[in-house]
């Protein structure tokens, strides 16, 4: 009967939460309960495993995995951040200078991909240009688009093609949206270049460590071999 | 990131906007280009797109055709542009002009953010050559042994690897 009771409960409640709760924090907390639940079948494994394992050992050890996992983790995202900036600059940039140069958007819109480099999204993009061909529906065609992006980096890309098919060509709104993504644009060339540099530097280390281990080798070889003829 | 760049894609593009401002026509902008200052930079480029249109092929097919052979993302867009420019009836000069304001803003910020790379480059270079020398007097001596290689070849490997990814990436 308690278990009827609670589990009556546990689903008024579900249904409670998914009536209020919005699809972001929902996502949110799909994360959270994610890392909760991984983090409880770490413990009962450890606890079922205990006696076999060392815990000092075995909890340095899952620590060493997890950051290794969170470093890499942060590095792809943030190179994908920097990808698709760069590339949504680059369809930005084509769509303002196709209609400066007196374009219709409809016929820009089916030549994106082309300046798209990336394999998945050039498909994407031409699948989209597909679509607005058939139907000319713009909000079909970015809604269909702005699931594959982050909303902060879309935003620009969809404002610029609403103004354009709604509006005709604004350019002062659109030459200071210009200015904001150039800048994102240019300040990840210039991060490329800094990294590079820190790269180059360690890479030369390690290389001027290898050549000092095979000049010290022969060194320490007749040292060797001199003690053992001294002692 | 090659941070070498002396305004090259600035002084093309405005060649080529120059040459468009007397006629809106992409064969006779990119042979008067070619013809001005072919030799510089995408000389096969150019030299393929005269060659084609000569033998009869549309001018947006041969762009298309031919742009592999150009290496900066950069002026590969603008090719794209103008093959789209070309299929779609558009303005050229215009399109061209504000190119070339682009192209010499990156290249002005880059400028100003020049670092000194050659140097970094040629020490890389020099560092590879003597580990190499050394490899081979251990050689020479007699003393090789086998962890030497497994030192030697990956690191050397990614060092060339890694020095030829900073020659290749350009804007």
């Amino acid at each position: 009967m308690l278990l009827i009771q609670f589990m009556a409960l546990s689903y008024i409640i579900y249904d409670f939460l998914e009536r209020r709760v919005t699809a972001g924090s929902l996502e949110r907390f799909e994360k959270q309960a994610n890392r909760i639940t991984l983090v409880w079948v770490m413990v009962l494994l450890l606890l079922v495993l205990r006696r076999f394992l060392d815990p000092l050992q075995t909890f340095l050890r899952i620590v060493a995995v997890v950051w290794i996992f969170e470093v890499i983790k942060g590095t792809l995202e943030s190179r994908r951040q920097e990808k698709s900036q760069v590339m949504l600059y680059e369809v930005f940039s084509f769509i303002n200078n196709q209609l400066a140069a007196g374009i219709r958007l409809e016929d820009v819109i089916g030549n994106i991909h082309r300046v798209v480099e990336d394999r998945r999204f050039k498909r994407i993009f031409r699948e989209g240009g597909e679509i607005f061909k058939a139907n000319y529906d713009l909000e079909l065609y970015l809604k269909a688009l702005g699931r594959h992006f982050e909303p902060e980096e879309f935003f620009y890309v969809a404002y610029s093609l609403r103004n354009g098919f709604n509006l005709g060509l604004q350019k002062e709104l659109l030459k200071y949206q210009e200015e904001i993504m150039f800048n994102n644009y240019i300040g990840i060339l210039i991060k490329k270049g800094d990294r590079g540099q820190i790269k180059l530097f360690f890479i030369a280390l390690v290389q001027a460590a290898v050549l000092v281990v095979f000049l010290a080798y022969p060194i320490l070889v007749e040292l060797m071999g001199s003690l053992a003829y001294l002692f | 990131m090659n941070r070498e760049v002396k305004g090259e894609n600035t002084e093309l593009l405005g060649t080529m906007k120059r040459w468009a401002a007397i006629d809106d026509n992409v064969v006779f902008v990119i042979k008067k280009t070619y013809q001005e200052k072919g030799s510089v930079r995408y000389k096969e480029f150019f030299e393929n797109f005269i060659l084609r249109v000569n033998s009869g092929i549309e001018p947006s097919e041969a762009i298309a055709m031919d742009l592999g052979k150009i290496r900066s993302p950069f002026m590969r867009n603008v090719m794209v542009n103008i093959q789209s420019v070309i299929e779609n009836n558009g303005d050229l000069m215009l399109l061209l002009s504000k190119f070339e304001h682009e192209a010499f803003n990156i290249e002005k910020t880059l400028l100003a953010n020049r670092i000194r790379v050659y140097k970094d480059r040629s020490l890389l270079l020099l560092l590879i050559s003597f580990t190499g020398l050394a490899y081979l007097r251990l050689h020479l001596l007699g003393l090789h042994q086998g962890w030497q290689a497994w030192l030697f070849f990956p690191v050397t490997l990614l060092a060339g690897w890694y020095h030829g990814q900073i020659f290749r990436s350009k804007y």
